[in-house]
């Protein structure tokens, strides 16, 4: 249900099992893809994120209320007043801190981020999981992404012997 | 939830830009054999390449995206190990149906027939030939005439070029944009002045002779220069915004130093005695 709460305007987000998040326009519209709903006059009432559940609903508006550019009283917005690299030094480190979270929860967040269309989000989940990848073995790689080993023993030797060349 | 869906699999690894976690992928299950494969636009071969017929299409089997292929054998010695031949380059040609950028360095196996080949390819954007040393002006030819999406052509230490028809083609029907002759001994500056209407849309024109083939106080002299004629200087570039010239003399003749009063849309300019 659209509110008014210090004059700014509402939005009610509702998860699939049934909770409720109220939160302001300017930071659910982060989401392209809620931005086009309320553009599109379909949020007069709440708006239903399906797939979504509240634990991983209630960690993306945490992230969407860090990263909405914040207006000030004079409607001007704070990135002009604070220095921008300090301001972008300050919003890493605390994107370093939000993503420290088990394996699952990430991929939700993946997955989340994708469906709600909020690039950002999309980028630092992907980048943690790259740089997961990075540093383990394949073995490893293997348990992350809870995938198996569905190669014949000579069919991993000629993909191993194939790539020699094939990754110069 | 526990799994990524294979478009989201295929997002994360479009970013991955190291071509040893690319590596680990393919080898992680088939799933993402497939995905890495399908998303690769880039490979650079060279040595250690397998030429068999049968394992390059199942290469490109494997790449059937590919957009720029870099095949290279620089520090090889010729004759020492197979290297990729015209009809291993007729595999790439056939299969790399998107191929915009191709580079062959130091295949010296690859002549015009392989050059030929590489009218399949009407994709084909950039080329760049770097000591291809059996190459002549007729595979030029073929590829300035099949070649039609052609805008960008580097020669670089190809010997064997003598003359230059497939300029003169490619100035009156091709919209080349970007033209760079280095050190190719068959080709000296006046022959450029053929290129005539293709000057208008160069955007970027790089000429350099080889060194010791000009010896102090030698001068190469335009065989076709005529006094009386000078409509061979009558040619725009309006476009040129780049324009390197190395170890070149233009006298008594104008040559290409006409150029120089031409272009008015000049960035960079680069001038070496």
């Amino acid at each position: 249900m659209a509110t008014r709460e210090a004059g700014k305007k509402m939005i009610m987000l509702k998860s699939p099992d049934g909770m409720e998040f109220e939160v302001e326009e300017a930071v659910a519209m982060e989401s392209q893809t809620i931005r086009k709903m309320i553009e599109d006059d379909c949020a007069d009432t709440a708006i239903l994120i399906p797939n979504i559940n509240s634990k991983i609903l209630s960690r993306v508006i945490e992230y969407c209320n860090k990263h909405v550019p914040t207006t000030g009283a004079t409607g001007a917005a704070a990135s002009d007043t604070v220095a921008p690299a300090a301001l972008a030094e300050d919003l890493k480190i605390w994107d370093a801190e939000f993503i420290k979270v088990n394996r699952a929860t990430r991929f939700n967040l993946i997955q989340a981020a994708s469906y709600l269309n909020i690039k950002g989000l999309l980028d630092l989940t992907s980048q943690t999981t790259i740089d997961t990848i990075s540093d383990n073995s394949l073995e490893e790689i293997r348990s992350f992404l809870s995938t198996k080993n569905d190669y014949l023993p000579e069919e991993e030797q000629t993909i191993r012997r194939e790539n020699q060349w094939a990754f110069q | 939830m526990e799994d990524l869906p294979e478009a989201l699999l295929t997002e994360i690894l479009k970013r991955i830009t190291r071509t040893s976690d690319l590596n680990s992928l393919s080898l992680v299950s088939k799933q993402l054999y497939k995905i890495e494969g399908n998303q690769r636009g880039a490979i650079h071969v060279g040595a250690g390449l397998c030429t068999a017929t049968k394992a390059l299409t199942s290469l490109c089997v494997r790449f059937p995206n590919l957009q720029k292929v870099e095949i290279d054998y620089s520090g090889c010695i010729p004759g020492h190990g197979k290297q990729l031949d015209n009809k291993g380059l007729f595999v790439f040609s056939s299969h790399c149906s998107s191929l915009i950028d191709l580079t062959l360095s130091f295949c010296s196996c690859i002549d015009d027939s392989g050059l030929g080949c590489l009218t399949y390819c009407k994709t084909l954007v950039s080329l760049r030939l770097n000591s291809v040393p059996k190459i002549t002006s007729s595979g030029l030819f073929s590829v300035a005439v099949g070649c039609t999406s052609l805008s960008a052509l580097h020669l670089i230490d190809c010997e064997k070029i003598t003359s230059v028809e497939w300029l003169e083609y490619l100035g009156r029907d091709g919209s080349l944009e970007e033209l760079v002759v280095k050190n190719c001994r068959g080709i000296n500056h006046y022959d450029f002045l053929k290129f005539g209407s293709g000057w208008m849309k160069l955007q970027k024109f790089e000429f350099e002779m080889k060194r010791h083939d000009r010896l102090p106080g030698d001068v190469v002299y335009d065989s076709s220069y005529d006094a009386h004629r000078m409509d061979i200087y009558d040619f725009c570039c309006e476009s040129l915004k780049v324009l390197r010239l190395a170890h070149i003399r233009t006298w008594p003749e104008l040559g290409l130093r006409v150029v120089l009063g031409k272009c008015k849309a000049l960035e960079k300019l680069c001038l070496e005695s």
